[in-house]
């Protein structure tokens, strides 16, 4: 049993549990103070993380514990740096959210908290218990999270839909993993890898990882389970919007990854065109869907769908190519959806609605503010030099490269051409609605605290550093996917 | 005649004698159960009148033994009222439901050791206790039904009260009795008993009730707990006449309202039955040898009789207990529950587990 | 083979029951479906039993008979179900559901009649038994149990926040 490589979890749960209890003591006004302490205990996690993992992932940091149940390896180390960054950064923004919550602020942190414990343990999940318990801890904190502004019918409303639809999701994997157990009798990823092949014809075992991608595809928003995300979007609190967007995707893809290319590679290898077709409708139903919606959190929702469609590019294209550019794009997203959701929450602060008008007047009343949002769009557009170019053109590339293998690869890269081009569409409607609407209804300059700002200066950093110098990072995701293909090192 | 009857008996096959003594044992633990159910009443009845200095009931037979036949069959001959305004489904399934768990409950209880080379008890479950929690905590759905399907408010005040109450007390109840299992290490209801065998000191007992701190706390906790289960006083606040004019069973009469009646006295059985096995020995005695298996026809019906014994002794108690105390409130009943014993019964868990690994460490 | 038929028996009983829970054509009353769900539960516990899972079988009637499904009808006999009985079945919705479940039903029986059951797999040992049971749960299961531990809290923590009656 090696529970030093499970430091960095019990950390954060420990964490959680001190912000609940510290509600105890702490007198009202001071708890909203407490989403900083937190978040400064994760960038110290963080660094502590990224300053020890140096020195020890060469020697040996890898391994695994409770019977290769929970791996730490490449893969999860960079997710869960990941994790962590996002988490930090997702409670500043809850502490600027705090007085629009009108009950239990230190709850709220804590509860944000334990999920990306969930995130974490996903991360090194190995196994079919640990994927349907670390999932069904963020998904259930998320049902919490969504509808915790509770007096808000909107809220409400996103909280029920997430539960049912949620439910009915979780309902489905575990009868696939009952399926697959129950054809193969193994539940390590490992050991399932090793007898797969001898599966690939059995009609019951096929039907189990059907409904188990009908679990994952659920988190990640693909395209047949897509419907919940708008609603949830636009009627969650902002901050839970953001992590949703940003850290309940990135866990469902970690799963995914790790379930299609360390669980059942033979499987996967047949499935080409059932991603192709997935990635394809996700990349289109997103992008159209996007075009006529006003409310810029339910826009956001639209392009998440299709950001979902553009990450499987690169599970679809199969090549270890693909699937480093797939954490290369997640790192990307990171920095734009929270730099977008920051913006959001401070803007529309005073504002029923989360309504594109509202933003009108935006470079007048700050004026950094406005130079975020617009950074945000053109980089989720896909646009040189920032972020979400290079994410794209990377994906773009390792599906083209595919496309000797089998044509429809052409297709989908086609298509996700198409879906970039109709997206500039709405993204720039934001961006205009920004600069060039006339009939402002306030002109207040908008006070941006010091962390807030620290937050969004470091979002910004994020978006051009990933863009302009993309070395360091794509070293990280490619060392990282390695670790899908030797599985062997989890083996001890 | 006897000889006859043997032949026949050594004849039958493994299943043919298990299925026929089974049977055979089920009949009779039912008949004895009804029995007591009805001779508890008269006990109630006598007692209390002896406490609030009255005669009781003295009319029918001697020393009015014969009165729960009286009463059984003037509850079969009453009109039944049926009123128009009730959902009549659940409103006739609801009294019959809340006999059953008491009844089925019997199967797992060891009421004896043996009796002719058959085990005296129904079904030696090696999950015997969760098997007893399970069908107990079905019993709720007579009174949530009953509140139910009478459609007026005081019988549904009542139905809504007692779901808590015995969702509640199970949850207390359940937690209660985990030390006596991490003491035995088996969920078997005989290996319970098996546990309490021999004495200490020399005389005492060694029941789990006087056998260490934490478990006499665990059997207070269950006390209390039972009597929250049965709806008995101090905690009959689902009926509490007063505030619900009768509660869930208002718009009952007849042999349906003796059907709720009787089950109320089942399940006082059936507490003090797992009370006796889990806390006082079960049928043994720790004096005279009466703690082994019985060998002969003798020790087994006198086990049988001191099992019987010891569960009168617990009904005389309910009955004592309910005549003594007055009504607790309501809050007062869910603060007992949830922030009282449910807490205890955690802590008695953790100190137990501790206890028992430190001595294991030794 | 008893325990053949008695598989045969219980699983009937099971999808029966299950059935009646979401289309029952005599009651639209959810108390009813929520009594149903009550017996459906009670013959998977028989299922369980027919697997030598006793544990499992206590704790499916302990749980979710016994105290879940209680809670349930507590809070139906609270809501209003006049409307639920009123409320019209839409016929696409009907028709949606019926489709996509048949649809999910006939690939599985396609899928199910084209395996055959393989042959190189262990024979399921019996680890119904609570001591088997607990062991697996404190030793190779054991960080998911404890995630599971988080979990409650987290749900605990959520229906609290969630339903406390005074906002402050």
């Amino acid at each position: 049993m090696n529970l030093s490589l499970m430091s960095l979890e019990i950390s954060v749960v420990a964490l959680g549990l001190v912000v609940l209890l510290a509600d105890l003591w702490l007198p009202a006004e001071r708890r909203r103070a407490l989403g900083y302490v937190a978040a400064a205990a994760l960038g110290l996690l963080l660094l502590q993380n990224l300053s020890g993992c140096c020195s020890c992932c060469v020697a040996g940091g890898d391994g695994t514990a409770f019977g290769g149940m929970f791996v730490q390896d490449g893969l999860s180390v960079f997710f869960k740096r990941f994790f962590l960054l996002a988490g930090a950064l997702v409670l500043v923004l809850a502490v600027e959210f705090s007085d629009r919550i009108a009950t239990g602020v230190s709850e709220y942190y804590s509860l944000i908290i334990f999920a990306l414990a969930g995130m974490l343990f996903a991360a090194s999940a190995n196994d079919f218990a640990m994927l349907f318990v670390s999932i069904e801890l963020i998904t259930i904190t998320f049902y919490i999270l969504t509808s915790f502004t509770r007096g808000k019918v909107a809220a409400l409303e996103a909280g029920v839909k997430y539960l049912i639809l949620g439910a009915l999701s979780s309902a489905f994997m575990v009868y696939g993993i009952a399926l697959v157990w129950g054809t193969t009798g193994k539940f390590n990823f490992n050991e399932l890898a090793q007898v797969a092949g001898n599966f690939t014809d059995n009609k019951v075992f096929l039907f189990g990882v059907v409904f188990i991608l009908a679990g994952l595809g659920f988190k990640i928003a693909a395209f047949p389970f897509q419907m919940w995300t708008p609603d949830v979007y636009q009627g969650a609190p902002t901050p839970t919007t953001a992590f949703l967007a940003v850290g309940s995707k990135a866990a469902g893809f970690v799963l995914l990854l790790r379930f299609l290319f360390t669980a059942i590679p033979s499987v996967t290898a047949h499935w080409d065109k059932l991603l192709i077709i997935i990635s394809g409708i996700t990349i289109l139903y997103g992008n159209l869907c996007a075009i006529p919606q006003r409310n810029l959190k339910r826009l956001l929702g639209y392009s998440s769908i299709a950001h979902a469609g553009y990450l499987l590019l690169g599970v679809a294209a199969m090549t270890s190519a693909g699937q480093s550019a797939v954490l290369y794009y997640l790192s990307g997203y990171l920095f734009t959806t929270l730099a977008a959701f920051t913006v959001i929450a401070l803007v529309m602060r005073h504002l029923d609605s989360e309504d594109i008008a509202g933003l009108a007047g935006l470079n007048q009343r700050s004026p950094l503010l406005a130079a975020t949002l617009t950074l945000a769009m053109v980089s989720l557009a896909g646009i040189p030099p920032l972020a979400g170019f290079f994410g794209k053109f990377l994906l773009l590339k390792a599906v083209i490269e595919q496309g000797a293998v089998n044509h429809g690869y052409y297709c989908l890269a086609f298509t996700a051409l198409v879906g970039v081009v109709i997206s500039l569409y709405y993204y720039f409607g934001v961006i205009r609605a920004i600069y060039w609407s006339k009939d402002a209804a306030s002109r207040e300059p908008i006070l941006i605290s010091t962390p807030m700002r620290v937050a969004i200066v470091g979002c910004i950093a994020g978006i051009f550093w990933l863009g302009v110098a993309p070395g360091a990072v794509l070293r990280l995701a490619e060392s990282a996917v390695n670790a899908l293909h030797c599985p062997g090192l989890a083996l001890n | 005649m006897i000889e006859s009857v043997n032949n026949w008996l050594n004849g039958l096959s493994d299943t043919q004698s298990l299925v026929l003594f089974t049977a055979l044992k089920a009949v009779v633990c039912f008949a004895i159960m009804m029995t007591m159910v009805a001779y508890t009443v008269v006990l109630e009845r006598r007692l209390c009148a002896w406490i609030q200095d009255r005669i009781g009931p003295n009319r029918v037979g001697p020393f009015g033994l014969l009165q729960p036949a009286a009463d059984g069959i003037k509850a079969f001959f009453k009109e039944e009222m049926t009123p128009a305004h009730v959902r009549k489904i659940f409103f006739t399934l609801a009294p019959m439901i809340a006999l059953i768990p008491a009844i089925l409950n019997l199967a797992v209880i060891p009421f004896g050791s043996n009796l002719g080379g058959q085990k005296m008890v129904l079904a030696d479950l090696n999950v015997g206790i969760l098997y007893t929690f399970g069908i107990v905590s079905l019993g709720v759905y007579s009174i949530v039904l009953a509140g139910y399907a009478s459609n007026s408010k005081f019988p549904f005040l009542g139905g809504i009260r007692s779901s808590a109450q015995l969702i509640s007390y199970e949850i207390a109840m359940g937690m209660s009795v985990i030390p006596i299992f991490l003491f035995v290490g088996d969920l078997n209801l005989n290996s319970v008993i098996q546990a309490q065998t021999g004495t200490q000191l020399g005389f005492l007992p060694n029941w789990f009730v006087i056998q260490s701190p934490m478990t006499f706390l665990a059997f207070c906790i269950f006390l209390v707990s039972s009597f929250a289960e049965t709806n008995r006083t101090p905690f009959d606040l689902p009926e509490a006449e007063q505030e619900l004019a009768g509660g869930y069973n208002i718009e009952y009469s007849a042999i349906k309202f003796a059907m709720f009646f009787m089950g109320e006295y089942a399940n006082m059985i059936l507490v003090s039955a797992m009370m006796v096995t889990l806390f006082f020995g079960g049928w043994t005695l720790p004096w005279f040898g009466l703690d082994q298996p019985a060998t002969d026809l003798i020790h087994g019906v006198l086990h049988i009789g001191i099992f019987l014994g010891k569960v009168f002794l617990f009904l005389v108690l309910f009955v004592w207990i309910r005549w003594m105390w007055p009504r607790f409130r309501y809050d007062q009943l869910m603060d007992l529950g949830w922030r009282k014993f449910i807490p205890v019964a955690l802590a008695n868990i953790l100190v137990t587990a501790i206890w028992l690994w430190w001595r294991s460490a030794k | 083979m008893a325990t053949d038929i008695l598989f045969y028996v219980l699983a009937a009983l099971t999808l029966i029951f299950g059935a009646l829970v979401v289309a029952n054509p005599f009651s639209r009353n959810p108390v009813t479906s929520a009594m149903f769900l009550v017996l459906t539960i009670i013959s998977m516990a028989g299922l369980f039993v027919l697997l030598h899972a006793f544990f499992l079988a206590a704790v499916q009637v302990l749980v979710y008979a016994g105290a879940v499904m209680v809670l349930f009808l507590f809070v139906i006999m609270l809501l209003d179900l006049k409307e639920e009985e009123r409320r019209k079945i839409k016929l696409t919705g009907l028709v949606a559901g019926v489709v996509s479940v048949g649809a999910i039903v006939a690939i599985f029986v396609r899928s199910l009649l084209a395996t055959k059951p393989s042959e190189n797999l262990p024979a399921p040992t019996a680890v119904g038994d609570t001591a088997t049971l607990g062991k697996m749960l404190f030793t190779n299961y054991l960080l998911p149990f404890e995630i599971v531990s988080i979990l409650l809290l987290v749900a605990m923590v959520g229906v609290i926040l969630l339903s406390k009656k005074d906002l402050k």
